[in-house]
């Protein structure tokens, strides 16, 4: 899998960024379903996909790695 | 949405930006350019790009606009011509096949001169005979005797399309000589407009945060005033049905119009925009479109006339009746349901509202008077339509995100105005507008204090308030208070609450997300929550991956036929019941798995080809069932598979035997004892899936923690195991997360040295070893501290039927040492309790 450092490949897409996490403030209607009374409190959350990063750090080339439990993946980790 | 930089540049000045700085500043406020195509401007000088680009950059010297003087005849060839060119500087006979120049072949110097793009030897453009782009030097040639070395451009020639049927000609106010990237040099933005964004689907939207971003003045375009006069409410009527789903409908005409091109700077920037253009009249709705985000429809009045009888056709906006149908503009014949909101005459259906018109009422080349629509829909009615119907439409995609229905009224003006303009004609007075819904744009308050407590910015009212004016806002400022009116051009912003959190997003977008700098939390975290049950789950892991297993995630979803495998006759149980999946992946997979064994041997038979040995393991859930429940109970399962040689060949080992029972059971010992599991015994059991004899079940005290052992060679054949043998176990997961300790009682140690024997019984074959130990232990008493089985003999000697144990003691005291006289007593106690109970005799020797 080639990571490019910014130069652009086909992971990136070319642009040299890749989305890895979303992150926000939590919408007032979306706390209210929570029972927090959006008024008195604000809040934050932020995601991230596990596989997508591990993706990278590894320089894995196939995501389906990851579901396909393949002895000759697992025993590299 | 393709947003050509020359569009924009019509309604905000951008000297002094370049076009990565510009596209940054899109993607930083929300608008991710996704890639820039230049169609004419070269890449600018960076360092480093930040942005993908692809395209074709036209050399200043290279390309000039030129123009055709006369147009002659080819001496060898019918189907070429020569031009006689002034390319700004001097005059040149020019060579060219372009067919769209046929008509103007021997008529002498053209009154009208005919202004070309001209490319000259040596310029990079794409070879028009080459599928796709293919870049290519313009080289000097000869041609049927003729001399050739410069040409008249085609688009596909220059990147704006992939038209190479003829040359382009440019409209009749080209510069002579000027460089052609000066003239219409270009680059496209391809921007990524997020599904709340949909107001900035257009070149006016783009401009507005761009304006409002770097500050500067937005152009707004006007378009002609609103025609006053009844003269079009004689020719038409008009009647909304529903409001709720047709909050705005608006009717303007043009009458006595040409179909004809549009100038070629329209044409251009639609092909730009990545719309085909057709002709003017269509090309002004498309354009308008573009610019607006407002979608506007343009019917063919005489068509509507015909319709009506030779009267003045009826408007109606209305859901379709039972049984409707209409046939769109490509030609299909679509059914429709009551739920969908079309536009109609008395006769029936026009056209699909705010998605798609109608064969029977558009415009062709026989249109001479055009019925102008701008409207507004409601966006969850033609959401479901368009996902019902999936039709592809410019339209759909806008009205299904949200139009304001302010903006019919603004295309409505541009889009009269551009009708007559480009197609020529009248315009007729008066325009219909049924508005029976005006949405409520709403007003919001805010404090300077509010805003720094959401943002964490210092961003003061003042700057606040400016940001919202260049977003359109309409704003007052009262001491600490800034209050908001919603422009009439979008519908995402919430009341209360909801419309502060809408505008602070809006002023922290513009204001900058990476101007708000990093901090840390001001407040202390709360003392962490531990899950228990995760936590153990983890141990678990920990502890097979210790013993040498490998973790494994094996699908939740199966079938019946799967799950029967683990079954010598694989027969479907109908009384076995699964959760059903309603959308299944494939037809493979229709159900949620109940057995955490049928996946498990799966997994082994897929890497049975892999490795001669194999250890695996699996903790996840399955789904049972629960009557009268939609939920199913999600148990946590165990589930350990091992195959094949107990180790790897070596040259210290070169034939190493194969995994059995014992392999198995000492896993699952290691893991209980790991987990401090209380009271831990074996005993045989049977169940079909395992081989009779190689079956047993692990318990805690009196609870069944699972069931393990070998396959049963029946349920060997349903599988291609290239490896053997396969061994397995399934344990209840929730009950070993109940029952593990993480703190136990640890055993103390004596100061005083222990004793150890050896003895060996002899007992009958069926007698377990696990009786026999629990009979020592107990005769043995509080002194023997450990009892341990190191061999099993059976031969001739001892006798059909018998067997010999031997077991090494240990006796230990806390008080003190042990001596011979005390080892001797307790084993007498042990040999008597045995010989009483089994029948055991002592080995002699």
């Amino acid at each position: 899998m080639l990571v490019c450092g910014g130069e652009g490949c086909n992971v990136c897409k070319g642009t040299g960024w890749l989305e890895i996490l979303g992150c926000g403030m939590v919408h007032p209607t979306v706390l209210e379903y929570g029972g927090y009374d959006p008024q008195e409190f604000s809040g934050f959350a932020a995601g991230m996909g596990i596989d997508r990063s591990t993706l990278m750090r590894y320089r894995v080339d196939d995501i389906r790695h990851f579901r396909n439990n393949d002895i000759r993946f697992l025993e590299q980790f | 949405m393709k947003a050509p930089l020359s569009w924009i540049k019509d309604y905000i000045d951008l000297d002094g930006l370049n076009i990565e700085q510009i596209a940054h500043s899109l993607t930083m406020i929300g608008l991710e350019v996704e890639g820039i195509r230049l169609v004419g401007l070269p890449k600018p000088e960076a360092e480093r790009h930040e942005f993908k680009y692809e395209g074709l950059a036209w050399d200043r010297e290279k390309f000039v606009v030129a123009e055709v003087l006369e147009v002659l005849p080819h001496p060898n060839a019918d189907r070429l011509v020569l031009c006689r060119l002034n390319d700004g500087t001097q005059e040149l006979i020019i060579l060219t096949g372009a067919p769209n120049l046929y008509p103007y072949k021997g008529k002498g110097e053209l009154a009208q001169t005919l202004k070309v793009a001209y490319a000259r030897e040596g310029a990079m453009l794409y070879d028009g005979h080459q599928p796709g782009q293919v870049l290519t030097k313009l080289k000097r040639a000869v041609i049927r005797g003729v001399e050739s070395f410069s040409m008249i451009c085609s688009e596909k020639e220059l990147g704006i399309s992939d038209e190479h049927e003829g040359v382009i000609i440019l409209d009749a106010d080209a510069p002579v000589g000027m460089p052609l990237v000066d003239y219409m040099g270009d680059a496209v933005f391809d921007i990524s407009i997020l599904p709340n964004m949909v107001r900035d689907a257009s070149m006016l939207g783009i401009a507005r945060e761009l304006a409002a971003v770097t500050r500067r003045e937005l152009r707004l375009p006007e378009g002609i005033p609103l025609p006053q006069g009844d003269e079009l409410s004689k020719r038409v009527s008009l009647e909304v049905r529903n409001p709720e789903l047709n909050p705005r409908f608006m009717l303007g005409m043009v009458e006595g119009t040409q179909v004809q091109p549009s100038p070629y700077w329209v044409q251009r920037r639609l092909n730009l925009a990545g719309m085909r253009p057709i002709d003017a009249l269509v090309d002004a709705t498309n354009y308008t479109m573009l610019e607006t985000g407002e979608p506007l429809h343009a019917f063919d009045y005489d068509l509507l006339r015909k319709r009506a009888g030779g009267n003045p056709p009826s408007i109606i906006t209305r859901t379709a009746h039972p049984g409707e149908t209409l046939t769109l503009l490509d030609g299909t014949v679509q059914p429709l349901d009551e739920s969908m909101e079309v536009v109609a005459d008395s006769s029936g259906p026009l056209s699909l509202a705010g998605i798609m018109g109608g064969m029977d009422s558009g415009i062709s080349t026989q249109t001479q008077d055009v019925l102008l629509e701008a409207a507004s829909w409601n966006f969850i009615n033609i959401r479901q339509t368009l996902s019902k119907l999936k039709i592809p439409s410019e339209a759909g995609w806008r009205f299904s995100r949200g139009v304001h229905p302010a903006l019919a009224e603004q295309a409505l003006r541009l889009c009269l105005q551009r009708m007559l303009a480009w197609g020529g004609g009248r315009l007729v007075e008066g325009i219909l507008d049924a508005y029976p819904l005006p949405p409520q744009d709403p007003v919001v308050t805010l404090t300077e204090e509010e805003i720094i407590s959401r943002l964490g910015a210092e961003i003061s009212l003042e700057e606040a308030a400016g940001i919202l004016e260049r977003l359109g806002f309409e704003c007052r400022l009262q001491e600490d208070k800034l209050s908001a009116k919603t422009p009439p051009i979008r519908l995402d912003i919430g009341e209360g609450l909801i419309g502060k959190a809408s505008l602070m997003e809006e002023i922290a977008r513009i204001y900058g997300y990476e101007r708000i700098s990093s901090k840390r939390l001001a407040v202390e975290l709360p003392a962490p929550v531990f899950d228990t049950k995760l936590e153990t789950e983890e141990r678990i892991r920990d502890i097979m991956v210790s013993l040498g297993l490998q973790d494994t995630v094996a699908y939740r979803q199966t079938s019946p036929q799967r799950e029967a495998r683990i079954l010598p006759n694989q027969s479907i149980d109908p009384k076995h019941e699964y959760v059903r999946i309603k959308n299944p992946i494939s037809p493979d997979r229709t159900v949620m798995r109940t057995s955490g064994l049928a996946t498990m041997l799966e997994l082994l038979e897929y890497n049975s080809k892999f490795r001669p040995s194999l250890a695996l393991f699996e903790i996840g859930p399955v789904f049972l069932p629960v009557e009268g429940q939609l939920l199913p109970r999600e148990a946590l399962r165990l589930t350990v598979g091992i195959a094949g040689l107990r180790e790897m060949p070596t040259w210290q080992t070169k034939h190493p035997e194969p995994r059995d029972f014992f392999d198995l059971k000492g896993v699952l010992e290691a893991l209980l004892k790991g987990l401090h599991i209380p009271e831990v015994s074996f005993r045989p059991t049977e169940r079909p899936t395992f081989h009779p004899g190689k079956c047993a079940e692990v318990l805690s005290g009196e609870r069944v923690l699972g069931v393990f052992g070998e396959l049963h060679p029946m349920v060997q054949e349903h599988y291609e195991f290239e490896v053997l043998p396969v061994l397995a176990a399934e344990l209840d997961a929730d009950l070993l997360v109940a029952l593990s300790r993480v703190e136990f009682e640890h055993q103390p140690l004596s100061n005083y040295p222990a004793m150890v024997e050896d003895i060996a019984v002899i007992v009958p074959e069926e007698v377990s070893a696990a009786a026999l130990e629990a009979a020592i232990r107990q005769a043995g008493g509080k002194l023997l501290v450990n009892v341990r089985l190191f061999d099993i003999f059976r031969g001739e000697k001892l006798g059909l039927g018998k067997k010999s144990m031997a077991y090494q003691l240990t006796y230990q005291a806390f008080d003190r040492t042990l001596t011979d006289k005390d080892a001797e007593t307790i084993r007498n106690r042990i040999v008597r309790a045995l010989a009483r109970e089994f029948g055991a005799v002592l080995r002699s020797q």
